[in-house]
């Protein structure tokens, strides 16, 4: 008899900004909605090791979506976007992610995202507080400048410059299967993607404008980030923390930049509290 | 100056699977300062050629410097956080580097496993 994962596939249709988008997404669990935002250039394969937990899963339904572009969420057949520049800004981010918990019809689901996705958590807060029961940063801060640039996407460089980078944001005591597993994600993008999506986490991304805006009393708001996460350090996120009152912040030991695909293992032995902490509110 | 050793630092980047399939079709000359002093790696057809004490005038398409303080730190078995790997101490840490952006970016796989081997080197 066949040994299969309990994470089940779907797509769903979505309309974002007057564009329909067929959209891939992963879940697994019953109870509350556990929504999960990878990072730029990846996909949900990121989150697998959440949607296999079966602790979390017995009280969580867990949800992890492919951006349009990403993975397997092929771009819109009815929108010319080979005539343009990929670049994920603020305004689509955020409408994405709402359209999705409203098509699926998730009652007040716990928003996670690592790194873009951990920005995007901040921007959640300050903008749709009464519509997420919690929102879980991973690698965020206040802001990322400095990462948008060109050898992301450019012709002479090719996919295999971003895998290699990525392995840099990696802790040296992840185990070396999962790191692998991380930066082969990194190298399955289409080529514009990576430095599209870091037009949001670099550009168009900025906390210092909403972080005064978030009241935890409304909307819980905990961060995590790996200690040998260079791109968003530990110091960065405990500044970002610092300005949000009532927002916790841990840093996570043995872990980098990918903390849910890189050491899944050490990442749960911070995630699991905290979810149980949202689930007794 | 003996950080590393580097007649098996040789040998082994050239052994190293992972190493030559990320340096497959690499030429040309990296240079690396520790402190003052520094090595002139030379690759040809994606194979470490030669390593030697480097000149005044080298030639290298990337050049990559750091303190030797932070060079012992990067080569320890763990180093401390950023100095885990050489993209990470160029961005948070005392090193830098110069040269060809499409080498060093095309090509930073070969390099990163190449300080990885340097580091299991370490004296």
């Amino acid at each position: 008899m066949a040994r299969h994962d309990k994470t089940i596939g779907r797509y769903v249709y979505l309309t974002v900004q007057g564009i329909e988008y067929r959209v891939y997404y992963e879940s697994a669990g019953e109870g509350i909605p556990l929504v999960c935002q990878h990072t730029a250039g990846a996909h949900a394969f990121q989150w697998r090791h959440v949607l296999e937990d079966p602790e979390i899963t017995s009280r969580y339904r867990v949800i992890a979506w492919d951006l349009p572009f990403h993975g397997k969420s092929l771009p819109p057949v009815e929108d010319a976007h080979w005539t343009r520049p990929y670049n994920l800004t603020r305004a689509f981010f955020l409408e994405f992610i709402t359209a999705f918990c409203a098509a699926l019809e998730l009652d007040q689901p716990v928003f996670m995202g690592c790194s873009m996705g951990g920005q995007v958590a901040v921007d959640l807060a300050a903008e749709h507080p009464d519509q997420f029961r919690a929102v879980i940063g991973v690698e965020s801060s206040l802001a990322s400048p400095g990462y948008y640039l060109d050898q992301w996407y450019h012709p002479r460089i090719s996919n295999e410059a971003k895998p290699a980078t990525m392995y840099s944001l990696c802790a040296p005591t992840s185990p070396e299967k999962y790191i692998r597993e991380t930066i082969f994600g990194y190298s399955q993008g289409a080529p514009m993607v990576f430095k599209g999506d870091l037009y949001y986490y670099s550009v168009d991304y900025d906390g210092h404008k909403v972080v005064d805006r978030i009241d935890t009393s409304r909307i819980p708001v905990y961060f995590l980030t790996g200690e040998y996460d260079f791109a968003t350090s530990p110091a960065d996120t405990r500044a970002l923390a610092a300005r949000i009152k009532g927002a916790k912040f841990q840093e996570m030991t043995d872990n980098g930049h990918f903390p849910m695909s890189e050491n899944p293992v050490k990442f749960m032995e911070y995630l699991r509290p905290i979810l149980g902490e949202i689930a007794a509110r | 100056m003996a950080l590393f050793d580097q007649t098996r630092f040789l040998e082994r980047v050239n052994q190293d699977g992972e190493f030559q399939i990320a340096a497959r079709y690499l030429n040309g000359a990296l240079k690396l300062f520790f402190g003052e002093e520094s090595l002139l790696l030379t690759f040809r057809d994606g194979r470490l050629a030669s390593l030697v004490p480097g000149v005044m005038f080298d030639s290298a398409e990337v050049t990559i410097r750091g303190p030797v303080a932070s060079w012992q730190e990067f080569l320890k078995p763990v180093p401390r956080p950023f100095f885990h790997d050489m993209f990470a101490a160029i961005v948070s840490c005392e090193f830098e580097w110069f040269g060809s952006s499409e080498t060093f970016f095309a090509y930073y796989g070969a390099y990163r496993r190449m300080f990885q081997l340097m580091r299991e080197c370490a004296a």
